[in-house]
């Protein structure tokens, strides 16, 4: 390489002042090369010293580098002065005329013609932005390792249709509700034979969280509504949010070995005769304890007062077991159970069914609509620690009436009646939660405006969080979504689950399944002083689940 | 003392009167302080007392505006009429107004636990 390729001549720049700035001239190179700077989107020109062979720059007289033309997947030598002799040569392009287009707006170089003046451009664009703020950088949540690997299952399940979605034992301390809202979208690939006709199929949504240190069930989880199984197994949860009760298809729910003080009472009405639930698995758990508990007895009590409009599930007549009694299980249709049929004793049996007898029932614990606790009595609050042992809570005769704060206590006579109205408070917080901006609206308030509605907004704001972007919880009487339910209290059941079969007497085998050893907390609550839990007599169970009582002999 | 008036008057600070069930608007702490007879005799109030009227023209926040103070009163007489219903109605409130209402609520003690009170006292 004796010699550069030489330099194009500088334009000549003249001043004017008509215009008052440098005008120029440009004048094309002799040899028609294409201009060396382009602000334009003309073919590009590549230049390559891919193979700095000798041969490519020495050609006749005027040495130059190779050049080539065409886009980068399809590129040409430029022209004639390649060392190949059997190249493709690209088309010689028909002559173009130097036509503007009028209504093009696209300035191209190639447009440009010698008389053409153009005036003084600028070309370099600043590259930071003019306004402020948008140089501040935001901190962005960077998915973490784990959480990639659980977004690539996820899109693995949805592009393969499968319905398993095994996430267990990534190390996943949380998952962000963009990466799991898209599971709403999985669909079943259906099964396509001849003469079969298309069916919609829904899908049954299986997922798999256990073994992860994660501290709370993720949002976007409750919004799945064809969820049937899920676990969070040895998870670090220590609290399963009230929307659960959103997911009325689940089927199996394993809670097990997580640091839950109790369950939310929304999975009781999953598991009445019309819900879908028949596995709950909540042992291990470091469950709240009641200090005492009320036997119930027999199982089989003798109903003096059993209600005429029920629907007999199954009966065993006298001969067997029982002593020649009648045992009976039923359902009670002042439950307002609506999948119940309507002439009794027509059930489809085989068929799995809850039982659930109440054994204890804590004091209720009074807020206003603050939140700020009014009662005496106050639950424990969650553990931050690890390992907690459970803790032993107070109880309270659940036959009589709930204890009332001494405030309701004197304003109250004995013939008062309970409203259910909300307060103003409550009705101004639902609005609130059901803003766009709720998370914004402890900013919005004025200086002026008392300090503790700024931690009312925020308490709602972590309620909403912790609840799978629900502000409200529902009320546990009267199902009405709540923001600050005036009360709350624990219930413990004993649950069992008993099968039901066609000529397969009821007996204690079935009924012995029932966890008398460790009844399950349920944490309820009241929306209004109207929604308070009533006096319930000993061996109350739940609505929508079996009852059994035995029927004596008619002869006796 | 003359015979105490079925009404109450609520004055907002832009000049709107609304003219208000005195048993509706009984359930607010703050203004059954200002004109139940029972009540001590505190000296601002002692006018409201006397001729029913409530007025709230000197809080310039916008929480006691005509516009919020509408709502309010609509509340007041949302909760008589249904204070003894067993299937109490949803009562809406617009979005924007529901922080002013917040704040409406605290400042005349529209909680949860003074509700318990029966209608009538």
């Amino acid at each position: 390489m004796a010699d550069e390729p030489t330099l194009p001549p500088l334009p000549s720049v003249s001043w004017d002042s008509g215009s008052q700035s440098f005008t120029r001239k440009r004048v094309r190179g002799a040899n028609n090369a294409p201009p060396l700077f382009s602000n334009s989107s003309d073919p590009a020109v590549f230049s390559s010293d891919d193979d700095p062979n000798v041969e490519n720059y020495a050609q006749g007289g005027r040495q130059r580098k190779k050049r080539y033309v065409g886009s980068w997947f399809q590129q040409h030598p430029a022209s004639g002065d390649s060392a190949f002799g059997d190249e493709v040569r690209p088309k010689p392009t028909t002559k173009r005329t130097l036509q503007r287009q009028s209504d093009s707006g696209v300035w191209m170089g190639s447009d440009i013609s010698t008389d053409m003046e153009d005036v003084g451009m600028e070309i370099g664009l600043t590259a930071n932005p003019k306004l402020p703020q948008l140089n501040v950088s935001r901190p962005v949540a960077v998915p973490s390792p784990a959480e990639r690997e659980a977004h690539r299952r996820i899109i693995e399940a949805i592009d393969l249709g499968k319905e398993n979605l095994d996430l267990t034992s990534l190390g996943l301390e949380r998952l962000s509700d963009a990466v799991l809202s898209s599971l709403g979208e999985l669909s079943c690939i259906p099964l396509v034979t001849d003469g079969v006709p298309f069916e919609h199929k829904d899908p049954v949504l299986k997922v798999f969280l256990s073994g992860n240190p994660l501290i709370r069930a993720p949002g976007a989880l409750f919004n799945l509504e064809f969820l049937s199984v899920l676990s969070l197994r040895n998870t670090q949860m220590a609290e399963l949010p009230p929307v659960i009760g959103k997911l009325r298809n689940l089927k199996t729910v394993n809670v097990s070995l997580t640091r839950l003080r109790y369950l939310p009472a929304e999975l009781l009405d999953l598991m009445t005769y019309e819900g879908k639930l028949k596995e709950l698995i909540v042992h291990p758990n470091p469950f709240h304890q009641p200090d005492q508990r009320h036997e119930y007895g027999t199982l089989f009590p003798v109903l003096s007062d059993e209600p005429e409009d029920i629907v007999i599930l199954h009966e065993t007549d006298g001969s067997g077991a029982y002593d020649g009694k009648t045992v009976r299980a039923w359902l009670d249709r002042r439950d307002r159970l609506k999948g119940v049929k309507e002439s009794p004793g027509c059930a489809n049996l085989p068929l799995e069914i809850w039982q659930m007898l109440l054994a204890a029932r804590s004091p209720i614990q009074f807020t206003d609509s603050r939140g700020v606790r009014v009662s005496q009595f106050t639950l424990p609050s969650l553990p931050t620690e690890d390992d907690v042992p459970p803790l032993v809570v107070e109880t309270e005769d659940f036959a009589s009436s709930p204890a009332l704060p001494r405030a309701a206590r004197e304003t109250n006579t004995a013939a008062a009646t309970f409203s259910r109205v909300p307060s103003l408070m409550e009705i101004a917080l639902r609005a609130c939660s059901r803003t766009a901006q709720r998370e914004q609206l402890p900013g919005y308030l004025e200086g002026s405006d008392p300090h503790h509605l700024a931690d009312t907004l925020h308490d709602l704001n972590a309620q909403a969080d912790a609840n799978g972007n629900m502000g409200t919880v529902p009320c546990s009487t009267c199902r009405k979504q709540v923001v600050k339910p005036l009360a709350q209290w624990i219930e413990w059941w004993d649950l069992g689950i008993v099968a039901l079969r066609d000529k397969e007497p009821i007996g204690s085998a079935n009924a012995s399944e029932l966890d008398k050893k460790q009844s399950v907390p349920f944490m309820k609550r009241a929306c209004s002083w109207g929604c308070l839990p009533k006096p319930a007599p000993y061996g109350t169970s739940f609505p929508g689940t079996v009852k059994f009582s035995t029927v004596p002999k008619p002869d006796s | 003392m003359a015979e105490i008036s079925k009404y109450v008057t609520l004055i907002s600070n832009d000049g709107f009167e609304f003219v208000v069930l005195r048993e509706a608007v009984l359930i607010s702490p703050m203004i059954k302080s200002m004109i139940d007879s029972k009540s001590e005799d505190l000296f601002p109030f002692r006018e409201a007392r006397l001729s029913g009227r409530c007025n709230f023209e000197e809080i310039s926040q916008p929480c006691s505006s005509g516009q919020v103070m509408e709502k309010v009163v609509e509340y007041f007489h949302y909760w008589y009429k249904n204070c003894e219903k067993e299937d109490v109605p949803d009562m809406d409130i617009p979005a924007e107004l529901c922080l002013e209402l917040l704040v409406a609520a605290d400042f005349l003690g529209l909680d949860s636990k003074n509700l318990s009170r029966p209608r009538g006292d």
